[in-house]
């Protein structure tokens, strides 16, 4: 998906502390998106998900309704989806290696609302074994999300990963 | 000012099999933003538009790319294509067709890098030699970390329209 002007809003980058990486400062109604590059674990291998933000937090209620569709270079493909999930499937399993990491780019759309549900869209690559996955989730709960998180099942982000929030204006 | 900087643009307006666009890439950014419009064939039938890497010692990359991909028909099924161990990315510009063009957007990250390997995803259009419209949705990865500064668009047919544009994202 093509895009319009962006303006850098924010970033984050990892420390090797934290499970979890989040991006805030979505306080328009504009698009948003956001770039999420260099994803790398301190674990060997964990799976990767995505949440909204509200007031800075991961929203873990289970509000989240998506579908997401992998393609591999190896040839395997899969369609995972739910429509009362915690968390947004946007990863397969990460493994660690020289030169591997994840990214990708996530659509947001009416995150700011008060009185609509928050949207995303997103295409990520998988770097090991690489595979994309791409995919349409809605956080079915009608106030502001702040912004936009991922979330590791084991390990920490790795020093250097970082997701940037970019509004579209 | 946009934090998506245009670093290139390239016009295609003679028959060509190949359009080499070369130091784009470089330690000014780390993800860029390729779109491609109006690529077309020079003579009837149709022929896919493809990408090669060119690295910093303007080679034109052959080799090691792994790739994957569907590609959605509006008259049929889709089909998946995927290879990991590739010549080139087939279908990066779509596949085009006489008076018909096609259309790309795609991100690519860490592509100068020495220490990352190189992934992009990608998104396409196009009017499969007037049969049906279709439309390509996939990834590519050289797992090495050479190091690259641009690109071939590369066909097995000539192609004699178009335009490709480049973009540097600011981070």
């Amino acid at each position: 998906m093509s895009v319009g002007k962006l303006v850098k809003v924010n970033q984050t980058i990892g420390d090797s502390t934290s499970t979890t990486i989040s991006v805030t400062g979505i306080d328009s109604d504009n698009d948003y998106i956001v770039v999420a590059r260099n994803l790398v674990t301190t674990y060997s291998t964990s799976s990767c998900y995505a949440r909204v933000t509200k007031s800075g937090s991961q929203d873990s209620t289970t509000n989240y309704t998506y579908t997401s569709t992998l393609i591999n270079t190896n040839g395997a493909k899969a369609q995972v989806y739910s429509s009362s999930a915690s968390l947004l499937e946007v990863f397969s399993s990460q493994n660690t290696g020289t030169g591997i990491s994840d990214c990708g780019v996530f659509w947001l759309k009416k995150f700011n609302s008060s009185s609509d549900y928050s949207y995303i869209l997103w295409q990520t690559i998988r770097g090991f074994v690489p595979q994309t996955w791409y995919g349409t989730g809605v956080h079915k709960v009608t106030s502001s999300s702040d912004g936009f998180g991922l979330l590791l099942n084991a390990g920490n982000f790795a020093t250097g990963s970082q997701l940037t929030l970019y509004k579209v204006v | 000012m946009s934090a998506l900087r245009l670093v290139n643009e390239t016009q295609i307006t003679s028959s060509v099999l190949t359009v080499n666009i070369e130091n784009v890439f470089s330690n000014d950014f780390k993800v860029y933003q390729i779109i491609s419009n109006g690529i077309n064939k020079a003579t009837t039938g149709n022929v896919n538009i493809n990408l090669r890497l060119i690295n910093s010692s303007s080679t034109v990359v052959t080799s090691n790319y792994q790739w994957g991909n569907i590609n959605l028909k509006a008259n049929t099924t889709y089909s998946n294509n995927y290879t990991t161990n590739d010549t080139e990315v087939d279908y990066f510009f779509g596949r085009a067709g006489d008076n018909e063009g096609t259309g790309t957007v795609a991100w690519i990250f860490n592509p100068y890098s020495s220490s990352d390997n190189t992934y992009c995803i990608f998104q396409n259009q196009y009017d499969n030699n007037n049969i049906a419209p279709e439309g390509t949705m996939g990834l590519f990865s050289i797992m090495s970390t050479t190091s690259f500064t641009g690109f071939q668009v590369y066909s097995t047919s000539n192609i004699d329209e178009g335009f490709i544009r480049v973009y540097g994202l600011s981070e």
